[in-house]
């Protein structure tokens, strides 16, 4: 289904074309600062933290908010707004709740450029480090997500084959974010954060006219919707992820431990003060707020439009034609590709500094036995693998893209619940436990994840999100269990040998 | 569903911001 024809179409290709020819060029211009580990994954100090907090808010809501969430919510109605609630209400109250003690503990490690590094000096456990890198392999699927609603966008608007709409978007991040880093990647969050509050903003005025009724258009939006089903406007959806009590609870907590993703808490450390962080969570707050409430409206909407749609993940691209006129249409495509690109960058970013920090450099004694490194070599080292990453994880994003998944949205909150099963029991307990140690945060981190996984194969728990709450809470205890055992086991020892001596 | 959800994005907006001023406002002294 091609929806722009003609000189739209023309129009888009050319905002595409200049978009990512200044991408491009901010990639360039962050390749200065993109030399040291700490530059490409962190561009520490760099950016104003005014972007950096919009940056966050963009790296957050990618194709799943844009397309996959209003596509629910199109089959799923109301219901659905219970995530979208959580995405600035729950999230946001975790970042700042989390923000400054992460970025404060960042400090005292001193030069912590990633999540696992944060984790690994923490616990004091390079094995950790490496185990919690591997986990955020599970990125994968959330790119191939993005890759998905990108040829989506691009099939049902300007009419490019699927397969090649993948490889266009996958091209592009990559040479930018490969020649830049996480300054490229912050500067374009903050133009791609721009387009896209302005989407949702005008996705969320197009109601007045689309559905009608003045200032009651939410009445209105409701009595349609009631006629098709009256399931539609029910607290609970009938069937699909949001049908019970539980399952709505499972999403806040969900939500509340998101900022937990590594790509996200890249950005905190990003930060270079204290008095920065102010500016920084407020802005994020700010830009979350516009951008993740409103575009899961646009899917309600076109279920009152347009309520025999064959595939809901198209719900937005065709509400925006049934809203606009074609020239807005244009810019507002320009806004959801925006959307994608900021969050698949932000995700091959942590992906690959993951890889390079984590995984080589803390391999390479071990890999260059025998030859005297310096540090400074090995960072520059880490930062080439990190570059040659990329293009393995694009390629292996790209491949997987190649079969369609069923569920965009599915596929994206299958992965971060799995990587969250895995982290959130080692990163709360480091905080607020003083006996957290490494092995049990090994031991939490594997149960959360082996246990989420099997859930998943094996179907004993049919929703993911409880299956995550369920495991999340197993490695709580797990990890609270085995600390206490091995803090014992030190404390005997200790004893043991004052006494001997 | 919808005065529900305007009522509760106003709630962690409020909330958010009481702990945001508490939390971000004071800044201890580097060094």
């Amino acid at each position: 289904m091609e929806v722009l024809s003609g000189f739209y179409l023309w129009l888009v290709f050319g905002l595409l074309f200049v978009y990512f020819i200044v991408l491009s060029w901010l990639g360039k211009k962050g390749a200065v600062h993109s030399k040291t580990m700490e530059g490409f994954a962190t561009a520490k100090g760099k950016v104003n933290p005014w972007i950096v907090g919009a940056s966050f808010a963009a790296t957050y809501a990618s194709a799943n908010l844009f397309i996959g969430v209003p596509g629910l919510a199109y089959q799923y109605g109301t219901a659905v707004l219970w995530y979208t609630l959580g995405c600035f209400g729950a999230s946001w109250i975790g970042l700042l709740l989390f923000a400054k003690t992460f970025w404060k503990y960042g400090q005292k490690f001193g030069g912590v450029y990633t999540l696992p590094e944060w984790l690994g000096k923490r616990y004091n456990s390079k094995t950790l480090q490496v185990l919690v890198a591997l986990l955020i392999l599970f990125n994968v699927y959330y790119i191939v997500g993005q890759n998905v609603g990108l040829a989506t966008i691009f099939e049902s608007i300007l009419g490019i084959p699927y397969f090649w709409g993948i490889i266009i978007g996958v091209s592009i991040t990559i040479l930018y974010i490969g020649l830049g880093g996480a300054y490229a990647q912050m500067t374009t969050d903050g133009i791609q954060g721009i387009l896209m509050a302005a989407t949702s903003i005008l996705v969320l005025v197009s109601l007045f006219w689309t559905i009608g009724g003045g200032f009651n258009v939410f009445g209105v939006l409701s009595e349609r919707l009631a006629a098709i089903d009256p399931n539609l406007i029910a607290p609970l959806s009938n069937g699909g992820p949001y049908n019970s009590v539980m399952a709505i609870m499972a999403v806040q907590f969900l939500l509340f431990s998101f900022v937990l993703m590594p790509h996200l808490l890249s950005k905190v450390l990003s930060i270079k003060t204290e008095k920065d962080l102010k500016p920084f969570t407020l802005s994020a707050g700010i830009t979350l707020f516009i951008i993740s409430t409103l575009m899961v409206l646009g899917g309600l909407a076109a279920r009152a439009l347009v309520p025999n749609l064959q595939n809901a993940d198209q719900a937005i691209p065709v509400y925006l034609t049934e809203a606009f006129p074609p020239i807005l249409v244009a810019f507002m495509i320009v806004g959801i590709i925006s959307a994608i690109l900021s969050s698949t960058d932000g995700l091959y970013l942590g992906v690959t500094t993951s890889i390079g920090n984590d995984i080589y450099k803390v391999a390479a004694p071990y890999l260059h036995r025998g030859k005297q490194l310096t540090e400074q070599v090995i960072d520059r080292k880490a930062v080439k693998v990190s570059k040659i990453a990329l293009v393995f994880v694009g390629l292996a994003s790209l491949y997987i893209s190649f079969d369609r998944p069923e569920s965009l949205a599915v596929l994206i909150q299958f992965s971060f619940s799995a990587i969250i099963s895995g982290v959130i029991a080692p990163i709360t307990l480091g905080y607020i436990w003083k006996k957290a140690d490494g092995p049990g945060a090994v031991a939490g981190m594997l149960t959360g994840t082996f246990l989420y996984v099997l859930f998943m194969n094996f179907k004993f728990v049919e929703n993911m999100f409880v299956a995550m709450f369920i495991s999340s809470v197993v490695s709580f205890i797990v990890m609270g269990i085995v600390s206490s055992i091995t803090n014992k086991q030190v404390e005997t020892k200790v004893n043991t040998v004052s006494k001997v001596s | 569903m919808f005065l529900t959800y305007w009522g509760l994005l106003g709630f962690v907006w409020v909330v958010g911001i009481i702990l945001w001023n508490k939390i971000y406002s004071k800044v201890e002294k580097e060094g």
